[in-house]
């Protein structure tokens, strides 16, 4: 009965409060400070000695203009790619240099998506992509080495474009490594990035022509939503292998302590 | 008189119950967006907007029969549909007040802030909707 009536008493209380605190609110008006959103940096490399911020942009205007080269146009998913192989290059980059700013030729990335807009993404990092004579001064190394062991030697944007109809979720594994200490990192993309049906609809709408008008439209919802999250989501979020940022423990006690002055409030009143 | 002011007041907090819980309904329908108006902002989602219908509905039909008590405990019931409905609303932010996002606390605004405008109709309709804890009572004498 008297546990009864304390809970009672509890809501009451807070009741009270969030109805205060909601008219203060109201009548300050106040606003909470901005959030701060996921910021897509830029990958920072030196290139014989001369420090190289590279954008998402520059790399896409590259990608776009090379696959518009070979093949007359660009594969409406193209971003998409683009985008992944960004994140993996600052996410690998961030871990294996651990902040520091690594030298174009100490890069070594190898990639198992035999795809051609994240290749030429890597390409164009590392300086090995084509006509890239007057862009750099140094390379690294880049390598497309498929799941089964076997390297691509032939990593041309149509042969790439022909092997990339087969890929799945699991094919999104870059290995970045630094050439002089040799240590390396594995970004892997988390499966569920990838809605169950991607892989099949991406074959029938991008290489079948067969894709009804539906399909198409879902195709292009999907591969949008993939591309803003690799954009815009946390690292934890869209590769394998990071923790989420526990809690502050302060929240816990902060939660902890408001609990209780309900309840002691409760007694009391 | 008590009761048939009290009639009165439960009708009308009825009626307005059932129209915001319509709004919600329709605002949660395929391609509709939520209103917002001041304060006030009408979430689009079906199945809140279903209950609260359902609540004004329960309230509506109670009201005429307050001082019965199968009256009263319509008017009851619906008001308790009401109450989970806001409670959900209250809990919520209270849990997002204190963490800010991040893994840390919030900052004093933005503690307040969470607290702000706007404001879900059920929001706006519990404490009117406390009342009916008077007229418990006196049925009880």
């Amino acid at each position: 009965m008297k546990v009864g009536k304390i809970g009672i008493k509890a809501l009451v209380l807070v009741l009270i409060m969030f109805y205060a605190l909601a008219a203060i609110a109201w009548v300050t008006g106040v606003e909470a400070p901005e959030e701060e959103e996921f910021e897509l940096g830029e990958v920072t490399i030196e290139d014989n000695g001369t420090e190289l911020a590279i954008s998402i942009d520059e790399v896409s205007e590259y990608v776009t203009e090379k696959i518009e080269d070979a093949m007359g146009s660009v594969p409406e998913d193209m971003e998409m790619f683009v985008s992944g192989a960004y994140r993996a290059t600052l996410l690998g980059i961030s871990e294996v240099w651990e902040g520091e700013v690594p030298s174009r030729d100490d890069i070594k990335i190898v990639s198992s998506l035999p795809e051609p807009a994240s290749a030429l993404c890597f390409q164009y990092i590392t300086g090995t992509g084509p006509s890239m004579e007057n862009l750099r001064a140094e390379n690294g190394v880049f390598e497309i080495v498929l799941q089964d062991g076997t390297l691509v030697e032939n990593t041309s944007v149509q042969h790439l474009y022909e092997l990339s109809k087969n890929i799945t979720a699991d094919d999104w594994k870059f290995e970045i490594s630094s050439i002089s200490t040799g240590e390396s990192f594995v970004v892997e993309v988390k499966g569920d990035v990838f809605p169950e049906d991607f892989f099949g609809l991406r074959e029938k709408v991008v290489f079948g022509q067969t894709a009804s008008e539906k399909e198409g439209q879902e195709f292009t919802w999907e591969w949008s939503d993939i591309n803003d999250g690799f954009q815009g989501f946390e690292d934890y979020e869209i590769f394998e292998g990071l923790e989420e940022p526990a809690p502050d423990s302060a929240t816990i006690v902060a939660l902890i302590a408001v609990i209780l002055a309900i309840v002691i409030l409760a007694l009391i009143i | 008189m008590k009761f048939k002011l009290g009639s009165a007041y439960f009708a009308i907090l009825g009626v307005i119950t059932l129209a915001f819980g319509g709004l919600e309904v329709v605002t949660g329908l395929p391609g509709i967006e939520g209103l917002s108006t001041g304060a006030l902002e009408i979430p689009p989602d079906l199945w809140r907007g279903i209950i609260i219908f359902f609540a004004g509905a329960f309230i509506t039909a109670g009201a005429f029969k307050l001082r019965d008590i199968h009256g009263l405990g319509m008017s009851t019931f619906g008001s308790i549909m009401l109450w989970i409905i806001a409670g959900c609303d209250i809990f919520t932010r209270i849990m997002e007040s204190i963490p800010n996002g991040a893994g840390g606390l919030n900052s004093l605004e933005g503690f307040l802030a969470t607290y702000g405008p706007p404001y879900s109709p059920a929001l706006f309709l519990l404490p009117f909707s406390l009342v009916i804890f008077y007229f418990i009572k006196e049925v009880e004498k």
